[in-house]
């Protein structure tokens, strides 16, 4: 009897979600691929996935529903791995301190939803090779989320402190 | 393989457990095992390692926390089923290592779902569950009660042997294949595990054993000291678990290391197997689990002072040695100390406290977010603490012993006088039982009419040959011990 309801506490833990956990992973998704073309790093090339780390920017983090999404998106390009601190990433011993090879370390802020979404990305490879974009996203044919324009280009704000 | 060639291949395997009666038992573990250590290898390329630690803290928490909740009701449901349907324990048996085939087929498909989590979670109370079962269940088995620690260790070897095996054929498939893959062979494991679960011989319902006399020996002072250090070492498995399993990825460790820390614990426990009969030959079961206590409490300080992949590989191999020796020293304990007890509920009431500690230890890692190091340094001195206080209890034991031995006499008689009641010959149990009142008289204050009175009872009831007699001057004894304990 414990078991059973084990069991169907199991196919109620996981299944649905609330609609604005899909719509936060589709924005994640659309500047996941934004943020990945503007690193101008040749991820494709890896014999493996190359991996992807994901760190939030905002102090409300990235909800662990959104996360499996996001990971679930990109699960034949990508190894996703979200992470809570950047030492999960960068190896802080090697100057520079970058990131593994065939990798990217890429921060998610939290999202802004107005009559569009705005959000801040920023990619990391070394402390001298990372920027953060400002997006704003518009959603299309229901729930498809596209990038507005060109993302505002800014300082990035430190994913990684220097040393 | 069908049903006919498990069973020959159990019977060629009877004589290597030592003991004709669980022989059964070792196809199963085998099977149960090698699919383990597959789950487990799993793991590898499961969500664990995509998300991040704190977003999945609260779901992990939740799913530890139902977890408790079966034990809760398995404790006093397991044992009965056991003992009361024949080939009952069949069932126990059947629904864990089948549970696990179809839980893990299931899971194959939602490595990367939010899914993940609770379907984990089943197949992790689904192997509480085998192993509460298939401890309570080979008291029952085993033809001679003398086997009971050798025919556990030997299962733990054979299971760790396979699990190894399985093991290294489970990281070539990972080459070849993603790690759903596993699962689905792991399925196939379990699913002939659960075949050849049929093939154990069908214990009837046991009837002839006092639970009296079990339950006087089941709660006597040795087990329960054995029962809290068992309990310790198993709080502490689930704590390193998520502890360190948490501390690698965190500090950005490459998955496989993960793997290898899982494989140091396994590998640790086969090495027990062979470590506990040695320690046995020198120290008694109560010294060999303070041993085994403090061996992790050192691993992991050292692992607080530097923690990295080799001191995280130490401590796991550790805890994996210690928890083995541990568990061999828990069954001598039982074996010396409780030897009428064969009754499933007496084993599934210890054995679930000590999965609960498991659970516990694995709540505490998660829901404490300690740093790395606070972690492993409070883990140390929780250890510590507990092989010190069972240090200190060994010497008391020891002083007062010798004190309380006259005292104490009377009830050692009556315990005797039960068991063998419990075991059909109760003349001669009546006659130890007038020996307790006896010792009772000469120690405390039992009034000599009333000692009279018994000693003509029991003659009467063996002239008769009377069992209601015989019951009535039992249960007359056992009042009189109490009652001059009591003055």
């Amino acid at each position: 009897m414990a078991l059973v309801a084990l069991w169907l506490l199991a196919g109620c833990g996981g299944g649905d979600q609330p609609d604005h956990m899909d719509r936060d992973a589709a924005i994640y998704r659309a500047v996941l691929i934004d943020l990945v073309d503007r690193s101008g790093v040749e991820l494709e090339s890896m014999e493996d996935l190359p991996v992807l780390y994901i760190e939030a920017l905002g102090p409300d983090g990235i909800p662990l529903e959104v996360q499996v999404e996001v990971v679930g998106g990109f699960v034949e390009q990508y190894e996703v791995r979200f992470i809570d601190t950047y030492e999960e990433a960068v190896d802080v011993e090697l100057p520079g301190r970058p990131v593994p090879e065939g990798a990217l370390l890429i921060g998610l802020g939290d999202i802004d939803v107005g009559t569009a979404a705005n959000v801040n990305g920023e990619f990391y490879v070394r402390v001298d090779e990372a920027k953060r974009y400002g997006y704003t996203l518009s959603v299309r044919d229901g729930d498809r989320w596209e990038i507005i324009g060109d993302p505002t280009e800014t300082e990035a704000e430190g994913l990684v402190p220097t040393p | 393989m069908n049903a006919g060639g498990l069973f020959r291949l159990h019977q060629l395997h009877r004589p290597s457990l030592g003991d004709r009666g669980a022989g059964a038992l070792l196809p199963v573990q085998v099977f149960h095992s090698a699919g383990e250590a597959l789950f487990a290898l799993s793991l590898v390329g499961s969500l664990f390692f995509n998300v991040s630690v704190d977003a999945a803290r609260p779901r992990i928490l939740l799913y530890l926390a139902v977890t408790m909740a079966p034990f809760a009701v398995l404790a006093p449901l397991i044992g009965p089923i056991i003992d009361r349907l024949p080939g009952g324990h069949r069932a126990v048996l059947l629904m864990s290592v089948g549970g696990r085939a179809i839980a893990a087929l299931l899971l194959a498909t939602q490595l990367k779902t939010l899914l993940f989590y609770p379907q984990a979670f089943v197949i992790v109370v689904l192997a509480k569950v085998y192993t509460v079962g298939r401890n309570a269940l080979v008291p029952s088995l085993v033809e001679d009660r003398d086997h009971l620690v050798v025919v556990n260790s030997r299962l733990a070897r054979a299971g760790a042997a396979s699990g190894a095996v399985a093991g290294a054929i489970g990281l070539g498939v990972l080459q070849i294949g993603d790690a759903s893959w596993l699962l689905r062979i792991a399925a196939v494991l379990y699913g002939l595990g659960a075949v050849s679960a049929l093939t154990i011989r069908r214990v009837g319902a046991v009837a002839d054993v006092s639970p009296i006399a079990e339950a006087t020996e089941m709660h006597g002072p040795g087990i329960r000291l054995a029962t809290s250090g068992l309990a310790g070492l198993r709080m502490a498995t689930g704590f390193v678990l998520f502890h360190v399993g948490f501390a690698l990825k965190t500090s950005g460790e490459p998955a496989w290391l993960v793997a290898a820390v899982l494989g140091a614990g396994a590998l640790g426990g086969f090495g027990g197997t062979y470590v506990a009969p040695w320690l046995h030959r020198h120290w008694d079961g109560q010294r060999v689990l303070t041993a085994a206590v403090l061996l992790p409490a050192g691993l992991a300080a050292l692992a607080a002072l530097r923690f990295h992949g080799v001191t995280a590989l130490a401590l796991a191999l550790s805890v994996g040695l210690a928890g083995s020796v541990g568990r061999r020293a828990f069954d001598g304990v039982v074996q010396a100390e409780a030897p009428h007890a064969t009754r499933g509920r007496a084993y599934a009431g210890l054995e679930t406290r000590v999965e609960v500690a498991w659970v516990i230890g694995s709540i505490v890692a998660v829901l404490a977010r300690f740093p790395s190091w606070v972690g492993l340094a409070v883990l140390s001195a929780a250890l510590l603490a507990l092989g010190v206080s069972r240090i200190l209890t060994e010497i008391a034991s020891a002083r007062v012993g010798a004190e309380v031995g006259a005292a104490t006499l009377p009830f050692r008689l009556l315990e005797t006088a039960e068991a063998v009641a419990s075991r059909g010959d109760r003349q001669q149990a009546v006659l130890v039982a007038v020996a307790a009142v006896e010792a009772a008289a000469t120690v405390g204050d039992v009034a000599s009419d009333r000692l009279e009175e018994l000693k003509e009872r029991s003659l009467r009831a063996a002239i008769d040959n009377d069992p209601e007699l015989e019951d009535e001057v039992l249960r007359l004894a056992h009042d009189l011990v109490a009652e001059s304990a009591t003055a």
